[in-house]
Formats: structure tokens, C-alpha cells, sequence
């Protein structure tokens, strides 16, 4: 049984998110754990992390705010047993930093991220720079999920030979292993012909234990270009990509065609947390 | 369908490792690929044994290869022949080149490594642990599961839980990686300072997790110097447990002044250890 965590600020109401883990349970039950964050602290929730020395304020609610948290609670409790979910609720208000969102995540086995609300009101550009310093920082794998999807039915692996997309691959298949029997491919994205799909044998070896239906190819497309008009020919796909080390993770990630995927709500997309 | 990895010194094969990977791949139902590291400068002779009065002998350099040679073909050969008489998936790697480098790329396509822990490649003697053991530890991609050098049936897990995420992620992997021992009970040790309460870190947390994977959960809170007081626990311990913990990645010099739990444990006790550590 996976223990799955859905954190949202508890204003918006991440209606996709829950659809993604009803899913899930319907294949296997899980235990959903709802972590409320309270919008007003968000910017803090990140701030700390950054490790700023002097000590900080961290605004309290208001009372209206915390009316309509509660609201957002109740919502949860009834959509878990209305879908005979186990759930826990927890509530980290006032303690809120960095370290306790990862601290929620080093005891779970999933999260799940809505592309849309998870930020929302914080505004900037999308993924902005608060869902990548989640993605960041999580100690389990994390799927992305936009307001409107298919769940999958197709897996796309994005390799490209890294210990991380292999890692992520292997992720994928201990956590969703009722994913794993869907048609799979696995790509190697580089526009220059004379480049190989790196170590081949190894991959093939290991990918096609965990894919019943695995295809591998090379696709020679740049992958910044033309990977989203590609992929948003695929309804029903999921992403699995690895992620990118914590020094140059931003700066990578905003480049990297998975953040386009992300920005134009697309499809969901798996990413392999350690 | 997993793949494990088991690494095995064709000049010296390690039956007990043998043992645990193909009863392991077996249970799990898993694709074992046996990787023998038949590195080109390791050889079971010595240099100096070639030197006599003349110089240094061609013929006895050729007998000797080949003796080497023949040692590593029985030894791939022994293996294979288990796997068939078990009706195992399997395939089998010879890697030439350096085996420390040889290892460390195969674990990134592998979901396990299987490994005894008096694996040296190299016909020095060598105290535990090796270079070759603690350079794995340290680099591997996938878990590693560190064997004894005699078999025995698994009946217990003990989990040494620091607090650290290495732990927990050495658990998580533990969880996904060999669901067929789920149903043993589990041991949950942690071991805290003097000044400290006798609360297992993170406990409400914890306790969360390992309920939606393991049936049969107990919890134990020392106090001291955890070293020594996993040791003493320990004591009454049989080989038929084995320990899960998360290892560090530590500089080459930390590991030089203080030697990590595994270490302790491996010099202690013969059971076999499931390590795993976040690389990144």
C-alpha cells in the first residue's frame, strides 16, 4: 500500500490531483495524506529554505483565511470517503517552512503537484519558481498533474543516458507498477544523427524487466523546439524524466523541454526524486 | 520485473553470495544478471611468483594465464548451471576492464547488487572492508546487499533508523525492491544521545509509513553512543536477520577518522546488510 501526500495551500482546491490518486486507488489502495499549507505563509514556506540568517516574520492567518481552510479540509475528508480512501490530514500551520514540506515528503512514497494551483496566486512565469524549488527539493518522486488530463495510458520515457532518467525509470516502476504494463517508449531525443542511444544494451536490458510493451527509439528532434508539438499529439501520455542536480536545477529546468510540457498544461509528468 | 545485479570474482567465487542472489531472484521473481569482474590486472598470481634465477618466465606467465583463464570459465559455468537447475531469468556479463568502474556502471541499470563482502579483487590480503567494498558503497547507483560468508534463511529485518533521510530512503527502497519479505517482522532501532528523550524521531511519521508496508512492526529507543549501543542489541541477533541502513556519502577523509555503521556491523556480525544512499 503507497502512502501518497497532496500539498496545496488550502485556498485552491486541486480537483485534479485527487482525480489522479482516486485512479490510482482504484488499482491499488493507497493512503491519501492531505498537507495543508496556508496561502499567506508560501512566500516564507520557500524563504526560509533559502537560508537566510536573520530571523524572519511569519504573518499569521487571518481569520477568515483560516475559515476557509477548514472549508477546504472538509472538502478532502468527504471526497476520501466518498472514493473510500484512508486519509490523514496534516495540518502544518504555524510551523510552516521549507524543512516541513520535505520532511512530509521523506515519509511518503509519492506527491502529487497540481501544474495550475500550487502556486497560483503567487503569480510569475509557469513552472515558476515555486514549484521547481519543490521539485527541488522533495525526497520522493513527484508526478505534475494539469487541470485537465487523460490518465495515462501511455508511458514516455525521456533518457538520455544520465544515472537521474535511470534512476527515475526505475522510480516509475516500483511506485506505479499498474502504469507499467501500458505501451512504453522510451526516447532518446537528439537532433544529431551520428549520436547513439547511450549504453543501449544496459538499458534495453533493464527498461524491458520493468515495460511489458517497450519500444526504443531515437527521435531527432530538438528537443526544446518541437518535443511539446510531439507530445501534444499524445492524449493520454505521462512523462517520466529524471531530475536534474540541485546546483544547476533551475537553470537547467527552465531551459529543459520538460518546463514547456509543464507550462502548457499538457500531460502529467513523472519526475524520479531521491 | 527487476533485474538484479550480482557481482562475483571468477578466481575466488563466492557460494554464499551465489546462495542469496538465485534464493532472492527466486522469491521475487527476478531477472538475475551475474556480472563477473574479470578485470585484466587482476590476476590470482603474483608478479614475483613469475621471477626465478633467469629472469621471468614466459612459459610459466602463459600456464598461469590460462590456469586463471579456466578458473573464470568453471566459475561462470557453476553459476549458470545453478540459475538453469533453479529456472531463473538470466544472463551473465564478463566485464574486462577495471572492476571497481566496471561494477559502479552496471549498478546504474540495476535495481539491486548483490555482493559478498570479502570481495577484494586483489590477491593482498586485504582487512575488511576492502577498497573495493567501501569505493562500491560509496558510488554504487542502486541498493546494495552485502552478504555473509554462510548462508542462512532471512527471518527477521531490523531497520537502524538515524533520523537521517538516508535511512528512510534505504527503508523506502528496501520496501519496493523486495516485497517478499514484508511479512517478517520488522525491527526499528534508533539509537539516541543521553540528553534526549526516549522518542523515536519523526515517530508519528514513521510509524505512517511503515504500517502500509510492514504487518509486523516494534520499536526500539536506545540511549548512548550508537555504535556501540546497536552492538550490544545486536548481540542476541542471529544470522537470520538482516540489518537495513542508510549509508552516507562521505569524503574519503571522514570515512579515514571514523568508520561508518556498516563497517562496524560487517566486522561484528554475519548477517547480511541491505545499504542504500541518496546520491545526489
Amino acid at each position: 500500500m503507497r502512502k501518497i501526500i497532496i500539498a496545496f495551500d488550502g485556498f485552491q482546491f486541486p480537483e485534479s490531483s485527487f482525480r489522479f490518486a482516486a485512479q490510482l486507488h482504484q488499482h491499488d489502495p493507497i493512503l491519501l495524506t492531505g498537507v495543508f499549507l496556508p496561502q499567506s505563509s508560501y512566500a516564507n514556506l520557500w524563504a526560509f529554505a533559502d537560508g537566510v540568517g536573520a530571523p524572519m516574520f511569519v504573518p499569521h492567518l487571518e481569520e477568515s483565511d483560516e475559515e476557509l481552510v477548514e472549508k477546504n479540509i472538509s472538502h478532502f475528508e468527504d471526497f476520501c470517503r466518498k472514493e473510500g480512501i484512508e486519509y490523514r490530514v496534516h495540518k502544518d500551520f504555524y510551523d510552516l517552512a521549507m524543512p516541513e514540506l520535505k520532511k512530509e515528503s521523506r515519509f511518503s512514497d509519492l506527491m502529487i503537484l497540481s501544474a495550475q494551483h500550487f502556486y497560483e496566486e503567487n503569480g510569475g512565469d509557469t513552472p515558476n519558481h515555486y514549484l521547481i524549488n519543490a521539485l527541488q527539493e522533495m525526497e520522493c518522486s513527484v508526478i505534475v498533474v494539469p487541470d485537465q488530463y487523460e490518465f495515462p495510458g501511455v508511458n514516455i520515457i525521456a533518457y538520455d543516458g544520465s544515472e537521474a532518467s535511470v534512476f527515475a525509470i526505475k522510480q516509475f516502476a516500483y511506485l506505479l507498477p499498474e502504469l507499467s504494463s501500458n505501451p512504453t517508449l522510451l526516447t532518446y531525443l537528439n537532433p544529431d544523427e551520428r549520436e547513439k542511444i547511450p549504453f543501449e544494451p544496459y538499458i534495453e536490458e533493464l527498461a524491458s524487466r520493468h515495460f511489458s510493451d517497450l519500444t526504443i527509439s531515437k527521435i531527432e528532434l530538438d528537443a526544446r523546439k518541437y518535443f511539446t508539438t510531439w507530445i501534444s499529439e499524445k492524449k493520454s501520455a505521462l512523462i517520466i524524466s529524471g531530475s536534474f542536480g540541485r546546483s544547476s536545477f533551475s537553470q537547467m529546468f527552465k531551459k529543459s523541454f520538460l518546463s514547456e510540457v509543464i507550462r502548457q498544461h499538457l500531460i502529467p509528468v513523472f519526475i524520479g526524486h531521491k | 520485473m527487476k533485474k538484479i545485479v550480482a557481482a562475483f570474482d571468477g578466481l575466488n567465487l563466492s557460494e554464499s553470495n551465489m546462495k542469496y542472489a538465485i534464493q532472492i531472484s527466486e522469491m521475487e521473481k527476478c531477472h538475475l544478471t551475474g556480472v563477473f569482474l574479470d578485470d585484466r590486472t587482476y590476476t590470482s598470481f603474483k608478479i614475483y611468483d613469475l621471477v626465478f634465477e633467469e629472469g621471468v618466465s614466459e612459459e610459466k606467465l602463459s600456464r598461469l594465464k590460462h590456469e586463471d583463464q579456466t578458473k573464470r570459465k568453471n566459475a561462470s559455468l557453476k553459476f549458470e548451471q545453478a540459475c538453469i537447475s533453479h529456472k531463473l531469468n538470466f544472463n551473465i556479463h564478463h566485464d574486462k576492464n577495471y572492476a571497481i568502474k566496471e561494477l559502479i556502471h552496471e549498478t546504474i541499470f540495476a535495481d539491486l547488487l548483490i555482493l559478498s563482502r570479502n570481495e577484494s579483487f586483489s590477491h593482498h590480503k586485504e582487512t575488511f572492508p576492502s577498497r573495493f567494498i567501501t569505493e562500491t558503497l560509496i558510488d554504487a547507483q542502486c541498493p546494495v546487499l552485502m552478504t555473509p560468508e554462510t548462508y542462512a534463511d532471512i527471518e527477521k529485518i531490523i531497520f537502524l533508523f538515524d533520523g537521517h533521510p538516508n535511512s528512510i530512503y534505504a527503508l523506502k527502497m528496501f520496501a519496493y525492491l523486495l516485497p517478499g519479505f514484508l511479512s517478517l517482522p520488522i525491527e526499528v532501532i534508533s539509537v539516541k544521545s543521553m540528553e534526549e528523550n526516549l522518542h523515536l524521531p519523526d515517530g508519528q511519521l514513521m510509524k505512517e509509513w511503515i504500517k502500509r508496508y510492514f504487518s509486523k512492526s516494534e520499536f526500539v529507543v536506545l540511549k548512548g553512543i550508537p555504535d556501540v549501543e546497536t552492538v550490544a542489541h545486536l548481540q542476541k541477533e542471529r544470522a537470520s536477520s538482516m540489518v537495513i541502513l542508510g549509508s552516507y556519502k562521505r569524503s574519503k577523509l571522514s570515512m579515514w577518522i571514523r568508520s561508518s555503521m556498516a563497517d562496524v556491523l560487517s566486522k561484528n556480525f554475519d548477517m547480511p546488510l541491505f545499504i542504500a544512499h541518496q546520491t545526489r
